[in-house]
């Protein structure tokens, strides 16, 4: 079964972009579009599998650096990678959060493959991305 | 400048305007009674000082004159008395106009032509009754004591001379009897006018010894009078520079605050819409088969929006870099060190979040000073760049390159100002050493804020408030 992505970002365009793109990408397998990091959370906390988070940077309400920590201390499996306009604050950011971090703009299914892969190697993945996983 | 500015505060008692100076006596219109003609005693003071004695000189003249008339009428009826009594008479309308002088501030004139007046009177009562020297000497010798005061150093000397020359005249006639007059006068008449006159001229003496303590008293009252003021108007003037420089601490807060809305409504708006051309642009070429002409061309595109979305990101950091408002200072620098275009070496000590103003003043300052790098040190040159937090919680910075550096003097120019308008803006300060051929050194610090709310929770970024 193909990894369930959450995108989490506050701006429809984007957010509706960022669904379109993971629609398209064969090997994911979008579960839903959300305004929050809150809403991504709850998303993340009831998963019965682990998901593909996708979160924005800056969103109102807790934000999405909080939101990808808290998911990330949840310990349920999930991949949190971090986006955002900014590379400089995104990569600040997701580094000190020990976390992926792509820019907003160049998000691709590809690139969301490979990171997945290195958390969950597969056959499927493997022929998807070429890459060489890695044994856990 | 504002007058209002220059008024202090109400809440502070020691600023408030100094009670009116106590003064004796009618206020003359004079000059104010800073600008003195001789020294530091205050003018309008000089000038009652000398209308006391000029009022004791008139009472003088007339008990003299009633005298006088007493015996011409009396004793003697000589010519001489007659001339003696005209003149005394005329010499009191001089006495008018010499009142008038004082009362206009001419004090240094009025008194000098009431000394020339009383001796000039003098010598002439010397050449119609010589006895008379007796009295008159310490009149002359009173005079000159009474006209000190008024006078500058150089018109005392003169004045010195010319009683000098009084005096020896006062010898010299008393030796000679022109009129005849002493023989005339009988003793009981010369006995209580030479007394008379004797104690007119230690009268006067005395009343100045009198004046010159209450002058003493009066230049000490002033002088104390004058600190008080002069410490009201230096604690004004703190008081003013502090508002000033919180005025400007406001003006450049506000235009930080209107920078980061321009940031963040380009986050907002732009660059999300612009984001998701981009997003779109990829998607529509990847679905495309792999032989379509149109891959191409939706690529050409996809990197059009990718180059106007770094160009955009370059304007919003430029406006104000998101990673500073939501990092602090330490990323924020890392991230300005790696994107200036020479090698440097930053050594960056992680510091307490501070408030917006200060890391802003601080990031522009090191952003500033690195670009001056870039333009002005020339080829192969490298930067050093420190920030560090002193025991008293004062932010350190420095940026140091190994550049061509410049004379000193010349320096950044428009740069350096908007530097040190920022840094002092928020209580801190810049120095800046350079010289050719070794290079610029720029040193900053930033004060602890005053009040302990520089914990990172009081300047949490807006990250989550979208407004």
């Amino acid at each position: 079964m193909p990894p369930g992505v959450v995108i989490a970002d506050d701006h429809a365009g984007a957010r509706q972009a960022a669904c379109a793109l993971v629609e398209a990408t064969s090997g994911l397998r979008l579960v839903g579009g959300v305004a929050s990091g809150e809403e991504a959370l709850a998303l993340a906390s009831c998963a019965p599998a682990p998901l593909l988070l996708v979160i924005d940077l800056r969103m109102p309400g807790m934000g999405g650096a909080e939101a990808a920590r808290r998911a990330r201390d949840l310990e349920r499996g999930h991949v949190v990678v971090l986006v955002s306009t900014d590379n400089e604050l995104g990569v600040s950011l997701a580094d000190g959060l020990g976390l992926d971090f792509v820019s907003k703009s160049r998000l691709t299914g590809r690139r969301l493959l490979e990171i997945w892969s290195m958390y969950y190697p597969c056959r499927d993945c493997r022929e998807l991305t070429g890459l060489v996983a890695f044994s856990p | 400048m504002s007058g209002d500015l220059l008024l202090p505060p109400p809440r502070e008692p020691s600023l408030a305007p100094p009670p009116p100076l106590a003064t004796s006596g009618p206020v003359l219109p004079t000059r104010s009674a800073s600008s003195t003609e001789a020294g530091a005693i205050p003018q309008d003071h000089l000038a009652e000082r000398l209308m006391r004695s000029l009022r004791f000189s008139t009472a003088g003249a007339a008990v003299g004159i009633t005298g006088m008339a007493l015996i011409y009428t009396f004793v003697v009826s000589s010519p001489w008395i007659l001339v003696m009594l005209v003149l005394s008479a005329l010499y009191q309308i001089v006495h008018v106009w010499l009142r008038r002088q004082c009362r206009r501030g001419r004090v240094t004139t009025a008194a000098l032509w009431c000394c020339a007046g009383d001796w000039l009177l003098s010598l002439l009562a010397l050449i119609i009754v010589p006895v008379f020297a007796v009295a008159l000497v310490p009149h002359v010798i009173g005079r000159l004591i009474s006209t000190m005061p008024y006078l500058d150093r150089r018109a005392l000397k003169r004045l010195l001379l010319v009683a000098l020359a009084v005096a020896a005249t006062v010898g010299a006639l008393s030796q000679v009897d022109f009129v005849g007059l002493d023989d005339a006068l009988p003793l009981w008449v010369l006995v209580p006018f030479v007394a008379a006159l004797l104690t007119l001229g230690v009268g006067n003496v005395v009343l100045d010894l009198w004046q010159n303590s209450a002058t003493l008293h009066e230049t000490a009252h002033r002088a104390l009078e004058a600190n008080v003021t002069l410490r009201a108007s230096q604690s004004a003037l703190a008081h003013q520079a502090e508002e000033l420089r919180r005025s400007r601490a406001r003006v450049l807060a506000a235009a930080d605050d209107e920078r980061r809305r321009v940031e963040r409504d380009l986050h907002d708006g732009v660059q999300q819409t612009l984001t998701a051309l981009c997003l779109n642009v990829s998607v529509l070429r990847q679905r495309q088969p792999q032989d379509s002409p149109l891959r191409d061309e939706l690529a050409k595109l996809e990197d059009l929006a990718q180059e106007t979305m770094t160009e955009l990101r370059d304007v919003a950091h430029g406006i104000y870099p998101p990673v500073l408002a939501s990092q602090g200072l330490g990323p924020a620098l890392a991230a300005v060190a790696r994107r200036t275009r020479v090698p440097v070496r930053a050594e960056l000590a992680p510091v307490r979040r501070r408030a917006p103003d200060l890391e802003a003043a601080v990031y522009f300052c090191v952003r500033e000073a690195l670009q001056n790098v870039e333009k002005h040190a020339g080829s192969g040159a490298a930067a050093e760049l420190t920030l560090l937090e002193g025991d008293d919680g004062a932010l350190h910075f420095s940026v140091t390159d190994s550049g061509r550096g410049f004379e000193p003097g010349r320096g950044y120019g428009h740069g350096l100002t908007n530097m040190r308008d920022r840094v002092s803006a928020v209580g801190g300060a810049l120095s800046l050493e350079s010289r050719p051929g070794a290079g610029v050194r720029l040193d900053g610090c930033v004060p602890a804020p005053p009040t302990g709310n520089s914990e990172p929770s009081a300047v949490r970024w807006d990250c989550n408030s979208v407004a």
